[in-house]
């Protein structure tokens, strides 16, 4: 069988419409600019190797963000990870209820801060997520509601989440 | 309103043109860890310098950086501001400020006792607050075990490239941790070829998962059932399980103080001749028991019963002792150039 293959231009048209996509996803998980860079890597770098084809534009989006979504969780719970990681690079926010909003989202756990972007950035239905993160619909369900009543807790009651 | 704000936050939020570039260029480049000649300048001369360079006076630390660089000296001015809390003491000592880069040099030190030491790191206990927009950088500089003094330089860089006015910033410090210990490619004292199929699971039947690395088809391994402490490496680092489930070994490692510790390790096999086996896949699971969370790292490796008795159990693990805190937090003045 032939070896898939991926050429450059191929690769750099995918990097241009869904690389925001895919660091943010990162970041969203990792909250380092350092950990969402190698992620962003990582992730192209597989999508190089394997050159998967897809059926749509959709497909393709919901690959890249399960691959992230993957590699964040690898990433994670990686000791070797946490032990070579000293340093950390952050986003900081001027607006104090971007800034409110960055320390409550800093201080839930990865797979909730992955549940809680992908549901209300990407616009992921319960199913999509679920896919994705290779959960049952139910957990990632009551994975949303945990996250969501924690962020309230931690935005001090506020009900809009 | 929580969707808008979020979506504002994300939109800054984007990978640089050099990440790009390196990515099409199918490189690997090194991780950016400040700035590597000033730092590696920095820290021989923490080394070489007998005396306490790094100590939190003003003079030692003006001295230190003409030492190291005397224009990157000059650049800097004394702010001196200090936060005192149960006896630790968090000092802005200078600020440099030029273009749109902001560099910060704040000590902690323990007046009391010996909770700030060589180990101490601001990790992810930190926050900036600007009235800008901006990503911050924080790594340790030096310690002076005399004064107790441990030294942090704080990087700020603005967005937009936008050369930074007069202003203020404000500097916390949650929590940090000390007494750090490490045990390095060390061996583990256990006898795998006495262990036998033992009784598993499913993870998420056990607790929730919280990671897991290098799946076979995308599906979570069975796990072994947690049981009694076999070996303890390091304080809150115990080794829970090693056994065959479906004709793999698996160890599995525990800790209970993750979240104020922050206990970590993993494990290998090595022959005689230093090949090492690492492991093929791993899951992350947490439990509670007696409203104690207990957190589970489960390593599976490609190795079967015969196959092990040509290796022996090593593992590098790390822990740290004391837990101090917060917050300390200082509001200064900036003075663009």
């Amino acid at each position: 069988m032939q070896k898939p293959q991926c050429t450059a231009a191929e690769l750099e048209t995918v990097m241009e419409r869904y690389g925001n996509m895919v660091y943010r996803l990162a970041y969203a998980q990792t909250r380092s600019k350092i950990d969402a860079d190698d992620l962003y890597q990582e992730v192209f770098l597989r999508y190089l190797q394997k050159a998967p084809r897809f059926e749509s534009a959709e497909h393709q989006r919901a690959w890249l963000l399960r691959v992230t979504a993957n590699c964040a969780k690898k990433h994670h719970s990686s000791a070797w990870n946490r032990h070579t990681v000293p340093l950390e690079d952050k986003y900081v926010y001027s607006d104090p209820e971007a800034s409110e909003l960055d320390a409550a989202l800093e201080a839930l756990p990865p797979k909730y801060r992955a549940v809680i972007h992908l549901f209300y950035y990407e616009g992921c239905s319960a199913a999509e997520m679920a896919r994705m993160l290779n959960v049952r619909e139910s957990t990632l369900r009551t994975q949303l509601t945990r996250a969501r009543r924690l962020l309230a807790q931690q935005l001090k009651g506020e009900d809009y989440v | 309103m929580f969707e808008h704000t979020y979506r504002q936050m994300n939109q800054t939020i984007v990978p640089e043109e050099r990440l790009k570039n390196e990515v099409l260029s199918h490189g690997m480049p090194s991780r950016r860890r400040g700035r590597p000649l000033l730092l590696a300048a920095v820290l021989a001369l923490c080394l070489f310098i007998a005396t306490p360079v790094l100590a939190a006076n003003i003079p030692a630390v003006y001295e230190f950086m003409y030492l190291v660089s005397p224009s990157m000296a000059q650049r800097f001015q004394p702010v001196q501001e200090r936060c005192e809390r149960d006896g630790i003491c968090m000092e802005v000592v200078s600020t440099s400020v030029h273009d749109n880069i902001i560099e910060v040099y704040v000590t902690l030190q323990d007046l009391t006792g010996d909770r700030v030491d060589e180990t101490t790191d601001l990790f992810d206990s930190y926050s900036v607050h600007r009235a800008y927009d901006c990503t911050a950088h924080c790594e340790r500089v030096g310690y002076d075990a005399e004064t107790k003094t441990a030294t942090f330089l704080i990087t700020l860089e603005e967005w937009d490239n936008e050369k930074i006015l007069d202003s203020k910033l404000t500097f916390s410090v949650g929590c940090f941790l000390s007494r750090k210990t490490a045990l390095e490619d060390t061996a583990v004292p256990l006898d795998l070829t006495a262990a036998g199929e033992e009784e598993s699971a499913a993870p998420e039947t056990l607790g929730s998962i919280v990671g897991h690395g290098g799946l076979r088809n995308g599906t979570l391994p069975y796990v072994l059932t947690p049981g009694e402490v076999l070996y303890t490496p390091v304080d809150h680092l115990y080794i829970t399980g090693a056994g065959y489930v479906d004709g793999r070994l698996h160890l599995q490692l525990m800790t209970d103080e993750k979240l104020s510790l922050d206990p970590h390790g993993y494990v290998y096999l090595m022959t005689r001749e230093g090949e090492k086996l690492m492991a093929a896949e791993s899951v992350g699971f947490m439990t509670e028991e007696g409203g104690r969370r207990l957190d589970y790292e489960e390593f599976v490796f490609d190795a079967t019963p015969e196959q092990v008795k040509e290796y022996s159990l090593y593992g590098s693990f790390w822990t740290s002792g004391c837990c101090t805190e917060g917050p300390w937090q200082v509001t200064f003045p900036l003075k663009g150039q």
